[in-house]
């Protein structure tokens, strides 16, 4: 697949020589010639695979009752009910997190901590916590909005229908990712499983610090603004070095 | 102005309880794609085959003020020494950009971190003049927060 064709500029007059130059060159060009490793081009194969995948996916029939007499809905049900509601980790209650934040140290030669001012990165958790609680928040309003429409205790909207869908096809539910303005609010994975398990490692981090101690090492990954994490660290620097 | 310098610190992970640094902070879970990461000369080579991403090791982050300079690095006294020293640094390392997802785009970019490129990489491409930070750059390496 990966030739040694040389590509150059052929030296010659004649139109015919052109063409036999360009008959010769490899119907596929292999990633190198732009610069690429090999490997580029097996990247691009896996995710024209997946795109592929998604697509068919997305063609299966989905009023079709499913397997063994369970409808759709009484999957999705038992699902939330039984494996994803079960799996959300309890709400940070900010109070407590305030408090907790005045105790939390900073980094060595940063003052005495007592004063939250003081010290930027535990402002930038607090805020992390934030948004973290309000994703938490819009997750488990979903999930329970979804098995009330189910149960008919309240009115099943095309949202909630979406949500239900995307539970059933082990997507993540739209809300769960964008805001109403098509923001993104959270992390983007191609799976539920991967989501909640971002889900589940982001809560871990957080409530680690701000109950234990400043992780020696962050995941920068599991922040909702890393630019700011930089900042802030950036600011702590500043005023070690001015103390 | 204030600029991150980052040094891969990753004799420490491996057994060893890590602890803070007293300045900056250590970040892991990013990974290399497009080249590979010699851990041993901490520098990019060739990925080997199939070897799509690479798990980096954990970095160490801190801030240095480009006016200033780091009273604390070696050589990093003055102002004009500093950005002397961050001009050097550009001519043999790569400014790797990392991003939160493969999609490579502005939005996504969190920050730049130089990785040392190989000071011998240019006679192995056909082309002259290119230099070891731009081949890099041709490949499009960057470090990525997620693989999916």
């Amino acid at each position: 697949m990966i030739t040694d064709f040389n590509y150059h500029i052929p030296d010659a007059t004649e139109h015919t020589r052109f063409m036999e130059y360009i008959g010769k060159m490899p119907s596929n060009d292999g990633p190198p010639i732009f610069g690429l490793h090999p490997n580029a081009d097996l990247t691009f194969r896996l995710q024209e695979s997946t795109t592929m995948i998604n697509v068919l996916l997305d063609t299966m029939p989905k009023e079709a009752a499913g397997a063994g007499g369970m409808s759709r809905e009484d999957i999705v049900k038992e699902k939330i009910e039984k494996e994803l509601l079960p799996m959300l980790p309890i709400d940070f209650i900010m109070l407590d997190v305030q408090d907790r934040l005045k105790q939390l140290k900073g980094p060595r030669g940063l003052g005495e901590a007592g004063n939250l001012q003081l010290i930027p990165l535990n402002i930038f958790l607090y805020q992390e916590l934030q948004v973290f609680q309000s994703i938490l928040t819009i997750v488990r309003r979903t999930m329970v909005d979804m098995v009330d429409a189910i149960d008919g205790s309240i009115i099943m909207t095309p949202e909630i229908v979406d949500s239900i869908n995307a539970v059933f096809d082990f997507r993540v539910p739209k809300k769960w990712q964008y805001d109403p303005t098509g923001a993104e609010i959270s992390w983007l994975t191609m799976s539920l499983a991967g989501w909640i398990k971002g889900l589940l490692d982001r809560h871990y981090q957080l409530n680690n610090w701000v109950f234990k101690e400043r992780p020696a090492s962050f995941w920068m990954t599991g922040f909702f603004n890393p630019q700011g994490f930089l900042t802030s660290m950036k600011q702590e620097v500043t005023r070690q070095r001015k103390a | 102005m204030l600029k991150e310098v980052i040094q891969g610190d990753d004799g420490k992970i491996e057994g060893k309880q890590l602890s803070s640094p007293a300045e900056g902070v250590y970040i892991h879970g990013l990974y290399l794609e497009g080249a590979g990461w010699n851990k041993a000369e901490k520098k990019l080579e060739d990925s080997q085959p199939k070897e799509l991403y690479y798990t980096f090791p954990i970095l160490h982050v801190s801030a240095v003020s480009v006016a200033a300079g780091n009273p604390n690095q070696p050589g990093g006294g003055g102002g004009a020494k500093a950005k002397q020293e961050l001009a050097n640094l550009e001519k043999i390392a790569y400014s790797c950009p990392v991003y939160k997802y493969p999609l490579r785009n502005d939005r996504y970019l969190i920050f730049r971190v130089y990785l040392k490129a190989e000071t011998n990489g240019a006679p192995q491409h056909p082309n002259k003049g290119l230099t070891a930070p731009m081949k890099w750059k041709l490949a499009g390496v960057s470090l990525l927060c997620t693989k999916d």
